[in-house]
């Protein structure tokens, strides 16, 4: 025990004060005692037999921080010096006073102080006797956070440097999942214990974001409300003067406090109001820079004046963590960078494992070439059709691959791979290509080759599809050569039947009785209708089996149709028809297949004439309705039932009425007609009033049609005979 | 039929190469009574070794579908050879195929005129044929 504490022991052991018994000196001894009472370094509670706090001295005020008047009445036990974590200690230093009344010495507590700081204490209790009886006792509570403190600051500067480098190896082993600044803020707070600490962020110019708030005690948040911050990371104003405060790497201390350093949001008196409630003793500000530029600062706020001594350390400490939290930033935008990258990888596998599907699903083959015609791409189906497998492939120059050649003349088709890559434009293979295989056999292929081109448009490779059409071929061939031959075989005998007949009807095999010429005549008339038959049933059959071939070239409508009336002269002779022509002067060429107009022209004159009786009237129209041609066919003839008018496009339909009449007639002239247009893509429809007559229009756009590649041409013959 | 080695100028020879004997002997008719001499032929081997025989072909009516392996495009095909002694001859199909790619091969080989045998009289080809051999294109 010191000696003050042995004075004590002495001075308050057990004796009554009476005031009466000894006045002067009485009173002396009080002021003496006062004085010491007041002076000493420990803080010293009276307290009664109920631990009611009787008088305490004013050093309560520098360790705990209240005031003597603000516990003198209360209970000890029930006052804010006591943590919690301590109260069963002070529980057992009562309970034993209480019990034997023994002095309890040098107890280690932890006891709080008005800011709900942990203040770590020795206490001393003694008891107060009169009589026997325990009357109160005597706390003697001495602060010893001071001199563990020393102790600390003694060892830390001797090993500044060692902290130092144990600073720096938890910034490189920093820990990922903890958020940078609380750790720069919680290393921080082991160099300057008991201080409150908020580490911010330069977010723009003259603009701060608070990014950690550390401090002892729970106050810890409703300080920093006060103080103007948003715990939250509020962006904050920094002030003028607070600009200046920020210095290269200097901790500097603000004289005046807080209020000085007003970031813009609390006016000058109410900072230091804040100061003065919350006690706030100093003030030191750093500043992180990084290549000399600030971008985030650290506040150091202390109860106690002059406590910080190890100023040097702090500063280096400071430095070091600017540099941590550059690193990190740097880190974190490498993952970022890694993790684009990575997601752009991840796409880009995707996008080519989509294609890879793709390609090895679809069907056709795909052979995709660059500039230089070296094989880049090579599908499965391109590999079963050509006979070579993908590995063998890339790489080489597609000519050693992919031999394409004419099938009637083997001559070799590239020219027009070559016109996709020079031209920039989609091309289709040559009919009849076939592709010579990697073992000599030959398969028909057919499709085209589309360019490949860069952002700008730069030719950079081409894409050749093509599939296997030997069973496409073939069926066309079958196709076609059907009809060849059923043209062939129908009209053969046809043929004869014609050329017999007028044989006979010229006198050519003698003379004939005019009954005899009149039952050769039928024959021959007869045999006429079967050849028309045949050959609109063959056109027919050829545009429904889709082998017609259009072959369109510069079409004068007029001579068109002047040449088809031409060619009817003798009926419209016979029936002694009037025709009326209203031609369009100066019409322009129209690009279409010469024998399909002249179907069209032959089946509807043919039809006005047949179904008009004698004398009656056709009339021809020709014009430019713009976007099209438009031809109009009219006759006075028997017209149309309206009940039959919906079926006259349909296949070897007659209408009724003339069924009767007119015996010839394949019922096919008008589908054939229709198919012809539409085909053309133009439009045909009619009007008609019974035994009136009939009018037909057909449009046909201005552009004309469309070459097709065909096997098969429409018969435009004739249908009447010489 | 006439076989006749020295034919007298005036007198146009045509040689007839189709295989439908009707049609043959229609057409022989016809062609007789406009003043040809016709030699009929139903294969192509029976037409070259006519040809070889009879220096004086004027005209060769000639069908597509023949008798045997070949058709009237290897007849033409043969006869239009450059190194042929009767690429002069004029040729006439009278078919009554309608395939526009034979058409279009025998247009290539060079024929001097085609027609449908259903679709054109008799008349009308024997005496186009004799326009021709007066006045050649």
């Amino acid at each position: 025990m010191t000696f003050l504490g042995n004075f004590k022991q002495k001075l308050f052991s057990p004796i009554t004060i009476q005031k009466s018994s000894f006045p002067q000196k009485l009173v002396d001894f009080e002021n003496k005692f006062k004085i010491i009472f007041d002076n000493i370094d420990e803080v010293v509670f009276f307290l009664d037999q109920k631990g009611k706090i009787i008088d305490v001295n004013n050093k309560i005020d520098d360790v705990f921080g209240f005031r003597a008047a603000e516990v003198i009445g209360k209970n000890f036990s029930k006052s804010e010096l006591l943590n919690l974590n301590s109260l069963p200690q002070m529980v057992k230093i009562f309970s034993d006073f209480i019990k034997d009344g023994k002095i309890v010495k040098k107890i280690e507590l932890e006891l709080l102080d008005k800011y709900n700081n942990e203040v770590k204490v020795e206490i001393t209790a003694i008891p107060i006797e009169k009589e026997n009886k325990i009357e109160g006792q005597i706390l003697i509570i001495k602060d010893i956070t001071k001199e563990k403190e020393i102790k600390k600051k003694q060892t830390e500067g001797a090993s500044g440097l060692e902290f130092l480098s144990e600073m720096a190896m938890s910034f490189i082993e920093f820990p990922v999942k903890e958020d940078i600044y609380s750790f720069i803020g919680k290393q921080l707070r082991q160099l300057v214990p008991e201080s409150f600490i908020i580490i911010s962020s330069v977010e723009g110019p003259g603009k701060l974001k608070v990014r950690a708030v550390l401090g002892p005690g729970k106050r810890r948040k409703t300080g920093v409300k006060i103080l103007g911050y948003d715990p939250e990371g509020m962006l904050l104003k920094m002030g003028r003067e607070a600009e200046f405060m920020f210095t290269r790497g200097r901790l500097m201390k603000v004289e005046g406090g807080l209020h000085k350093l007003t970031y813009g949001k609390i006016p000058k008196f109410a900072a230091l109001a804040v100061e003065t409630a919350l006690g706030l003793g100093e003030m030191y500000v750093m500043g992180f820079f990084w290549k000399g530029k600030l971008f985030g600062d650290v506040v150091i706020i202390l109860k106690k004046r002059n406590q910080l001594t190890n100023q040097g350390i702090i500063e280096t400490f400071i430095n070091q963590a600017s540099v941590a939290l550059q690193r990190k930033k740097a880190e974190d935008e490498l993952q970022e960078t890694l993790k684009r990258v990575e997601n752009e990888k991840e796409k880009v596998s995707r996008e080519k494992d989509k294609t890879e599907a793709i390609l090895y699903g679809i069907g056709d083959a795909v052979c995709v070439i660059d500039r230089d015609y070296q094989i880049a791409i090579f599908n499965q189906a391109a590999a079963d059709i050509s006979g070579f497998k993908p590995q063998e492939v890339i790489g080489k120059n597609y000519l050693e691959v992919l031999k394409l050649v004419d099938e009637k003349t083997q001559k070799p088709i590239d020219n027009y791979i070559k016109e996709t890559i020079l031209l920039g434009e989609i091309k289709k293979m040559p009919a009849d290509t076939v592709l010579i295989r990697k073992d000599g056999s030959q398969v028909p292929v057919a499709d085209s080759s589309a360019p490949l081109k860069d952002n700008q448009g730069k030719v950079i490779g081409c894409v050749i599809v093509f599939h296997d059409v030997s069973q496409e071929r073939a069926v066309d061939r079958a196709k076609s050569e059907f009809v060849s031959l059923a043209s062939h075989q129908l009209r053969t005998p046809l043929s004869i039947i014609k050329w017999y007949a007028e044989m006979v009807l010229s006198g050519d095999v003698g003379k004939l009785a005019p009954d005899q010429e009149n039952y050769i005549r039928e024959i021959y008339e007869s045999n006429q209708r079967m050849i028309e038959l045949v050959n609109a049933l063959l056109n027919v059959s050829r545009i429904e089996l889709g082998t017609l071939a259009v072959e369109p070239r510069e079409i004068d409508l007029v001579e068109t149709a002047d040449s088809v009336l031409k060619e009817f002269l003798p009926e419209i002779g016979k029936k002694k028809l009037s025709v009326e022509k209203d031609f369009a002067r100066d019409l322009p060429k129209i690009y279409l297949d010469a024998n399909l107009i002249r179907i069209i022209f032959q089946n509807l004159i043919s039809n006005s004439i047949k179904y008009t009786p004698s004398q009656g009237r056709i009339s021809l129209e020709i014009k430019v309705q713009k976007p099209n041609f438009l031809i109009r066919v009219s006759d006075s003839g028997f017209g149309i039932p309206k009940d039959q008018q919906s079926k006259v496009f349909t296949k070897l339909f007659r209408a009724d009425n003339i069924i009767k009449r007119e015996t010839s007639g394949t019922g096919l002239g008008l589908y054939l007609v229709k198919s012809i247009v539409e085909v053309a893509e133009g439009k045909i429809w009619f009007e008609s009033i019974e035994n009136k007559g009939t009018t037909f229009y057909i449009t046909l756009p201005l552009k004309g049609m469309k070459k097709i590649e065909g096997s098969k041409g429409l018969t435009a013959g004739k249908f009447f005979g010489n | 039929m006439i076989f006749q080695t020295n034919v007298p100028k005036t007198q146009k020879t045509i040689l007839v190469v189709e295989d439908e004997e009707p049609l043959l002997l229609v057409i022989e008719k016809k062609l007789e009574a406009s003043g040809f001499v016709v030699l009929k032929a139903k294969s192509v081997l029976q037409a070259i070794s006519y040809l070889k025989e009879y220096k004086n072909v004027d005209a060769i009516w000639l069908d597509h579908y023949l008798f045997g392996d070949e058709d009237g495009l290897t007849f033409i095909s043969q006869i239009k050879n450059p190194k042929s002694l009767w690429k002069k001859i004029p040729v006439f199909v009278i078919s009554n195929t309608a395939s526009k790619d034979k058409v279009k091969s025998y247009l290539r080989l060079g024929i001097d005129g085609y027609y449908t045998k259903a679709d054109n009289s008799l008349d009308k080809i024997v005496n186009d044929i004799k326009n021709y051999i007066k006045n050649p294109k």
